[in-house]
């Protein structure tokens, strides 16, 4: 194993899945026609603020649909973090900010990207009519709970698995009435079952994976919540983030088609999507750093920090070698269009008013 | 004694009112009333017109009152200008002063004035507990960790669930305890106050309930277990006053609060229990008719508004009829300084200093 360093020398096309001639002029093709969304983006950075245009523009992705994080679920500290997002958005001539499918289609065809906005995790503390706020503000999507217990329910690391609570319950019914889109990622078991069984939208999970692939992972969705979200109509979105997609020294590219593998098997290519959650930054290290300061509790998530990066998949640079590990694995261009953009779009156009 | 309208009830004289007690009895009753330091761990004295108030108050005769400082939003903004407009209020007037510690009702009772200690009904920290040291710092001596909804520290008593302490909760107990700020847990779930009591090292307390037994459909009361917890860790339990949530009976009153008393202190002993009124000096069924509209639902604390208003025990005004009504059921002088005062001393002590 080399380390991210050394990794990050060799040129982006050595890194990208080997594929024939023709299978790479297809790839290609398809990369530059299709309108993808990456339903989890931190292209702004994640916990540190990050912003460099050049680099969200060599990703070529067509729509980010980017996480304005607050641990601490402020209210303030969230809103004040998107105005700085759509200010940086509104000054760059190549970027736009949208609230629906139309103004997404729109950017594309101007050759512009899209940028949309969620909240991870949701900041509404106790005070519902937050959510009117935040979508005045231009936020189309929320999860409503981080890895542990908040008003609305139980995370995926908490000590117990309630399901919502009776706060939990309003809030679903007022997004589905506004059309934002909720995003059950973080969340526990029961939380997430409620969500979908209450939701009379099809809701996300917008950046995870199979549990049945990595058991001790919390982070990752058992096959009844997969079932569950597609039933519903609604999307998972696949995640690049080191340690959570398995626990090997080596990690990349193959353990998220791995993922995408088994669920089109479990819930079929129209309810599949991609959900990066990576940034232009070591994700492993800050990782490291999080533990040590005590602000994400791996341990709780059954996670390990074994790998340092994602071969093949380590920033949202590498988003085309997607396209080219679904042609690898044998997808028709219509699953592809599907998985890397167009799930997520028919979820969008169904669910934003 | 038929039931008369609220308004009819306040225009009797205190005789009326009041628990009839042969008059060796009632000279035994107000001479010790007089004489003992008596507390009320749980009231809202400071809310509505102060000045109104103050006769009602000396009336009482009570030393000390620990005041619930109460932004049911939940907001830490909110309740730490309460806290400055309470500090304010009790700092200016002679007849007044505010506590921080065990001695200070001690200094209120020898120099004539009564003190007021001020708790956090419920806890507003969020996800930030370093909010727990601010509200120290800002005068805060006692925090309730949840009211009847879930937080991010546990499920509250009338939540859909019965989950425990969060990881969060567990770390908000420890860093209370370091600090000397006392735990209550009056509104909290089952299983929260079982992991509360467990994990806290000091003395915790549900300062205004009752015994779940005597009145099974009420949540807000607390089970023999809890109840039983609580005493085997030093702590306290203090009964209310509070309309509707003692017994399910058409005319309610002192008589309600001293089975209660009763009950709690066959089963704990007489060092375990105190008293926490939790009234207040206008309509408390009328406001809890509007409550139920807006901030909580009466039906998921299986709460039904029967009585109009709590007979000899409507307003802290009629505490003196908490001492004639543990005359009239035959305790001894130093039970009775326990249980109106006493104990609650004690604890403080321990706790806070």
């Amino acid at each position: 194993m080399i380390s991210r360093e050394e990794y990050l020398k060799i040129p982006l096309e050595e890194r990208f899945i080997k594929l024939s001639p023709e299978e790479n002029e297809r790839a290609n093709r398809l990369f530059d026609e299709l309108l993808t969304v990456d339903m989890h983006t931190h292209i702004f950075g994640s916990v540190e603020f990050y912003y460099n245009y050049d680099l969200i523009r060599q990703s070529g992705i067509k729509c980010c649909f980017e996480a304005v994080p607050s641990v601490t679920e402020d209210f303030e500290e969230s809103m004040a973090l998107l105005g700085r997002y759509k200010s940086l958005v509104a000054h760059e001539p190549g970027l736009v900010s949208a609230t629906r499918v139309d103004e997404v289609r729109a950017a594309a065809e101007a050759g512009k990207q899209a940028v949309m906005y969620q909240l991870e995790p949701q900041t509404i503390g106790r005070k519902p009519e937050r959510l009117e706020i935040a979508y005045g503000f231009g936020v189309r999507m929320m999860l409503l709970t981080f890895n542990f217990k908040n008003y609305l329910g139980d995370g995926c690391g908490e000590t117990t698995d309630g399901g919502l609570s009776y706060l939990g319950f309003e809030v679903v019914e007022r997004m589905n009435e506004l059309g934002m889109l909720i995003d059950l990622s973080h969340c526990g078991i029961q939380t997430s079952l409620d969500a979908i069984k209450t939701s009379k939208d099809p809701v996300a999970i917008n950046h995870t994976g199979a549990q049945a692939l990595y058991p001790q992972c919390k982070r990752l969705k058992p096959d009844n919540v997969l079932k569950a979200v597609a039933d519903n109509g609604g999307v998972v979105g696949v995640s690049a983030v080191p340690n959570q997609l398995s626990p090997n020294e080596d990690q990349g590219i193959e353990d998220m088609l791995n993922h995408i593998d088994y669920l089109v098997k479990l819930i079929s290519a129209d309810h599949v999507a991609i959900g990066l959650d990576n940034h232009f930054q070591d994700q492993a290290a800050r990782h490291r750093r999080q533990t040590k300061a005590r602000t994400v509790a791996f341990q709780r998530l059954g996670i390990e920090l074994v790998a340092n990066f994602m071969y093949g998949i380590e920033s949202p640079l590498e988003w085309r070698n997607i396209v080219r590990g679904l042609v690898a694995r044998g997808y028709s261009d219509d699953q592809i269009g599907k998985i890397v953009g167009a799930n997520a779009l028919r979820v969008m156009e169904q669910v934003l008013k | 004694m038929a039931i008369i309208p609220r308004e009819e009830y306040l225009k009797l004289s205190e005789d009326k009112r009041f628990i009839t007690l042969s008059e060796k009895d009632a000279a035994r009753a107000e001479a010790l009333h007089k004489d003992s330091l008596a507390i009320d761990l749980h009231t809202h004295i400071l809310r509505g017109e102060f000045e109104e108030n103050v006769p009602r108050l000396k009336r009482a005769q009570v030393n000390g009152f620990i005041e619930a400082v109460a932004r049911i939003n939940e907001d830490f903004s909110e309740s730490m200008d309460l806290l400055g407009e309470y500090l304010e209020i009790v700092e200016r007037h002679p007849d007044f002063m505010p506590a921080f510690c065990a001695q200070d009702f001690v200094t209120a009772k020898e120099t004539g004035k009564q003190a007021v200690m001020f708790q956090l009904e419920p806890q507003t920290f969020g996800r930030k507990l370093e909010r727990i040291e601010i509200a120290y710092g800002l005068g805060i001596r006692m925090a309730l960790l949840t009211f009847n909804t879930r937080t991010y520290i546990g499920d509250g008593c009338g939540e859909r669930t019965n989950g425990g302490l969060s990881y969060l909760g567990l770390e908000a107990v420890e860093r209370m305890n370091d600090l000397g700020m006392l735990i209550d847990l009056s509104h909290c779930g089952e299983q929260v106050s079982l992991d509360a009591i467990e994990l806290s090292k000091d003395p915790v307390m549900c300062n205004h309930v009752g015994a779940r037994t005597l009145y099974p459909q009420c949540k807000r009361l607390k089970s023999d277990e809890v109840l039983k917890a609580l005493a085997d860790k030093g702590g306290l339990a203090g009964v209310s006053a509070i309309p509707n949530q003692l017994s399910g009976n058409e005319e309610q009153g002192i008589e309600d609060m001293l089975n209660h008393i009763d009950y709690i202190v066959k089963l704990i002993g007489i060092d375990n229990v105190a008293i926490g009124l939790d009234n207040v000096f206008h309509d408390q069924v009328a406001y809890h008719k509007q409550a139920d509209q807006s901030i909580f639902k009466l039906a998921y604390i299986g709460q039904e508004l029967n009585a109009p208003y709590m007979w000899g025990i409507e307003s802290p005004e009629e505490w003196p009829n908490i001492t004639r009504g543990l005359v009239s059921r035959g305790y001894s002088d130093e039970d009775i300084r326990k249980i109106i005062g006493g104990n609650a001393l004690r604890v403080i002590q321990q706790v806070v200093g």
